[in-house]
């Protein structure tokens, strides 16, 4: 906990008597006036979270499971960071995009020039019914864009001395453009051969210098410097970056926060926690809006083929810095299908391509059909070598994708179902175990009935039905998935809750409550519910590990996500013959260790939440 | 402490006229409360005694109308708090007059704390809600009340939460949150059950300090007898939902009228005649819903005879010309005396 009180204080706080169960200290048995003897209560008061999370933190393997739950979903948030096959920073010439600019500008440059000799009656009269442009002046934009972004492109990575060719091209440009709305028909033609022979002769005079063919001569192009990984980074990847930042050096901060600021002061330090959270929140988001303001926000999952790019040499680079793991999730290696995680012996391969060990060398795979390799395997730049250790620590799928990478980018979508369905779940059954257990009656009976209802449904068949009948176009899967584990998960939070609220309802603070005149809304959301949510919280964790469990069977049948993004259902799903052992051990084990952590972690909490159960 | 014969045109502050609170239970309507009428006047102290499942709690609860309904429901009588029916009240007219008119502390001090906000909080919510006062008023009030319910080191006491206090401390506390809005009438619903014997007499004693300071009424429910004739001003005794014997304490204690109340006063341990056997009063108190017909006490009553179970015997004042009120609901009194 944030507030973990140092020193003395901390001894005090967990002195013996110091606990809930103290017999009367002395000063209690004193009638009204000033207490004598050393006043107790100068301790600083721990509320009933502080000594729920006390609990929690006495159990070994709760603390191992929190911490490995932290790096996960860490691992989760940062995945774009750790594995992607595009660089942190590109300092290069893009001569693919040179190229084709270079290449590409005597045609726009005709159409452009065509259309505006044409004039408008030829547009209109030319105009085809399944046209999308229908308006003359929007055509003409759409080719002057053309020619425009060709343009800046060259003039990007050309040196200052060698743009003059350019400065020609768009001098002549100019004055065709102006001829075209005042000038003779003949004028006008004239100057579009013109421009038109200017934007030809410009193919030739920029060519560029090829590294790969020095002595072919061409322009030495100037490089310019990229970020195309943090450009890749969404704003609500940024905004998770962000939090789960403050969220692991939460205990970092926060004690500077509490001796600087806060000056130590308990009683401040206390009524500063709700601000902590907002602060962060706020921090996490203001970071997000500057992130997507300034550097990233482009589409999130567009893969761009820089690595392919570097490799053949269309780009030339003076500097690449490549992520830890230089493999995208969907970036295929097609003549590596299933090559074991290459620590191991069987995943050695010889100067051929063919695997040194092991029988599977030439024959094609049974399923797929694919052979392993027999020409030389591509490395690509930033590529860790053949047969490095760390090329493949994971091994590949059947497309030759570095399983590492998808397992990364996986958890980010099975967490993250196991999450939204929880809290899905959890405020429907809130609402509906309150409903019930506070107002009673007819409406209890109701809401009960239809628990048992619920209940009573194969849970896991139904959702395989929803997410078959569910058109994928209209919901994606992943949301169906997600929604329907909601709905049929929602009862058993119902009943607890309804249970808590069966139970509370008639104590004596309750009756207090309504006998100090608050109406019923403040009675239930105020004063029952917070009473009622221990268990509900510890319901919440076995959901969350359920609920990843649902999707991975549900992926693992083939039912599940199609989104760019795997998730481990998905992998395992890639391959079930026994001799792929990898894609079915390494995502079955992190589904394990995270159902292990939720499910250690509900049990710690259902103990420490258990005021009989305290050590 | 004397009964003070005030005269009778001073209104009432709590008038209970005829109460009636039923409870359908699948064994049928039990008759909880049954015809209870007492009156309490403001600045004095009302005692109801009587044993377990009587109907005191039940009667207490639905002066502020709070009998859990269903099962429970008022269906007759009339409950006057300063002239005014209660029973008549909106919902949102009650929500006004609890807290803030009429308020209420509880037996348990254990359970009756919100065991997830902190006693500040508690009795700030209270004050917010009445008084419609900023944060900060609201926590100045309630460091206030603590202070004046004599708890020690009040702006410590005033963030920690009710397990981090003892019992007399929470019912203290309970104190401070009932009276935060200085009420008219205080119903304490066994206030001093669960504490020990010395805690007892310091919230009896604080309770009366209050009282003093505000003219407060109080009703003051309980089954200890000693507690009764300490605080109390009248004495109501009930049994099986009925009252059968009301009058002023000292009345009461020297000349107890009614079987059952004697009864009470014989199971008392006497200190001063140690070693004897205690007397009790035989059999229970009978079951709501099969209440016997006539008089309610005739089955366990010594002196009982076929006209009790004929007749309910009606309330009526025994007392003498010129003396204080003091009814009894007995058919055989003069067989009573000789007991």
């Amino acid at each position: 906990m944030s507030t973990t009180p140092t020193g003395a204080s901390d001894a005090r706080a967990t002195a013996p008597g110091a606990r809930t169960t103290e017999p009367s200290p002395p000063p209690l048995g004193v009638p009204p006036g000033p207490p004598p003897g050393p006043p107790a209560a100068i301790e600083y008061s721990r509320d009933y979270w502080d000594g729920v999370f006390q609990q929690l933190g006495r159990r070994r393997r709760v603390r191992w499971a929190l911490a490995l739950l932290a790096l996960l979903y860490g691992l989760a948030i940062y995945a774009p960071l750790i594995a992607n096959d595009r660089p942190y920073v590109l300092d290069a010439v893009d001569l693919r995009e040179f190229s084709s600019a270079q290449r590409s500008l005597s045609g726009v440059t005709t159409n452009y020039a065509r259309l505006m000799r044409e004039g408008e009656a030829a547009f209109t009269a030319g105009l085809r019914p399944e046209s999308q442009v229908r308006s003359f002046s929007e055509a003409l934009a759409i080719e002057r864009a053309a020619v425009d972004m060709r343009v800046t492109a060259m003039r990007r990575a050309l040196p200052d001395d060698a743009a003059a060719p350019l400065d020609e091209y768009e001098k002549e440009l100019a004055a065709f453009e102006s001829l075209a709305i005042s000038g003779s028909a003949d004028q006008v033609s004239t100057a579009e051969r013109g421009l038109r022979d200017t934007a030809r002769e410009l193919r030739n005079a920029l060519t560029p210098l090829d590294l790969r063919n020095p002595d072919a001569g061409g322009v030495q192009l100037v490089p310019s410097k990229a970020y195309p990984l943090f450009e890749s980074i969404s704003r609500a990847s940024a905004f998770f970056m962000s939090l789960w930042l403050c969220v692991l050096t939460w205990p970092l901060w926060n004690r500077l926060v509490n001796r600087v600021v806060l000056k130590g002061d308990r009683t401040r330090i206390r009524r500063a926690r709700r601000w902590k959270f907002g602060a962060v929140l706020g921090f996490a988001a203001l970071f997000a809006w500057v992130w997507g303001a300034t550097v990233g926000g482009s589409a999130a999952f567009e893969t761009s083929p820089y690595k392919a790019g570097l490799t053949s040499g269309d780009i030339v680079a003076l500097r690449v810095v490549m992520p830890p793991v230089a493999m995208g999730f969907a970036e295929t290696h097609i003549n590596e299908a299933f090559r074991p995680p290459t620590w191991t012996a069987l995943s050695e391969l010889d100067e051929d391509g063919f695997y040194v060990r092991g029988s599977r060398t030439p024959l094609p795979d049974p399923v797929t059909g694919i052979v392993p390799p027999a020409s030389p395997v591509e490395v690509r730049y930033g590529e860790p070598g053949l047969n490095h250790p760390l090329r493949y620590p994971l091994g590949t799928d059947k497309v030759g994708q570095d399983l590492l990478s998808r397992l990364l980018w996986g958890a980010r979508i099975s967490l993250t179902v196991g999450l939204i369905s929880t809290t899905l779940l959890v405020t429907i059954g809130v609402i509906l175990g309150s409903l019930a257990g506070y107002a009673g009656g007819r409406l209890d009976i109701a809401i009960s009935r239809v628990i048992e209802v619920v209940q009573a449904f194969p849970a896991f068949f139904l959702i395989l039905v929803a997410v078959a009948v569910i058109p994928s176009d209209v919901v994606p899967p992943i949301y169906s998935i997600v929604i329907v584990i909601a709905l049929v998960g929602w009862t058993g939070v119902a009943r607890l809750v309804r249970g808590e609220f069966l139970k509370l309802k008639s104590q004596d603070f309750v009756v207090a409550a309504r006998a100090l005149g608050f109406g019923t809304t403040r009675v239930v959301f105020r004063h029952i519910l917070p009473n009622a949510l221990g268990p509900v919280l510890v319901a919440a964790s076995f959901a969350v590990a359920s609920g990843i469990l649902i999707e991975s069977s549900i992926s693992f049948l083939g039912f599940g996500v199609k989104l760019p993004i795997p998730s481990w259902g998905t992998v395992i799903n890639e391959s079930r013959d026994p001799s792929h052992w990898w894609i079915q051990v390494f995502p079955g084990f992190l589904i394990f260790v995270t159902v292990f952590c939720y499910n250690l972690v509900g049990e710690g909490l259902r103990d420490a939440l258990d005021p009989r159960m305290k050590v | 402490m004397q009964a003070k014969s005030t005269p009778s045109e001073q209104p009432a502050l709590l008038e209970l006229d005829g109460l009636q609170v039923h409870f359908q239970t699948e064994d049928g309507t039990s008759r909880a409360v049954d015809g209870v009428s007492y009156r309490l006047r403001a600045g004095e102290t009302l005692g109801v005694v009587g044993e377990s499942g009587c109907g005191k709690s039940v009667t207490a609860l639905s002066i502020l109308q709070l009998v859990p309904d269903p099962p429970g429901r008022i269906v007759g009588g009339r409950i006057l708090f300063e002239g005014q029916d209660l029973v008549r009240f909106s919902e949102a007219q009650m929500r006004k007059v609890r807290g803030n008119d009429i308020a209420m502390i509880f037996q348990e001090p254990m359970t009756a704390l919100n065991p997830v906000f902190t006693v500040g909080d508690q009795i700030a919510e209270t004050v917010r809600l009445h008084r419609g006062v900023g944060k900060a008023e609201a926590r100045q009030r309630a460091i206030e009340m603590l202070t004046k319910v004599g708890i020690p080191s009040p702006e410590q006491r005033v963030d920690e939460y009710p397990h981090q206090l003892s019992g007399g401390m929470r019912q203290r506390v309970m104190i401070a949150m009932a009276m935060s809005c200085d009420p008219k009438l205080l119903i304490a619903d066994e206030p001093t059950t669960a504490l020990d014997v010395t805690i007892q007499a310091q919230v009896l004693d604080l309770i009366r300090g209050l009282q003093a300071e505000s003219g407060l009424g109080v009703l003051l429910i309980t089954h200890d007898l000693g507690v009764v004739a300490e605080n109390a001003n009248h004495v109501a005794v009930m049994y099986a939902g009925k009252v059968v014997e009301y009058a002023p304490v000292a009345e009461l204690f020297a000349r107890p009228r009614h079987p059952y109340t004697i009864g009470l006063f014989r199971s008392l341990p006497d200190l001063a005649a140690p070693g004897e056997r205690l007397q009790t009063i035989p059999g229970i108190v009978p079951a709501a819903h099969a209440f016997p017909s006539g008089c309610r006490f005739r089955t366990r009553c010594p002196i009982a005879v076929d006209h009790c179970a004929a007749v309910e015997p009606p309330l009526v004042d025994s007392a003498g010309p010129g003396l204080p009120e003091h009814t009894v609901a007995c058919h055989r009194l003069e067989e009573a005396a000789k007991l």
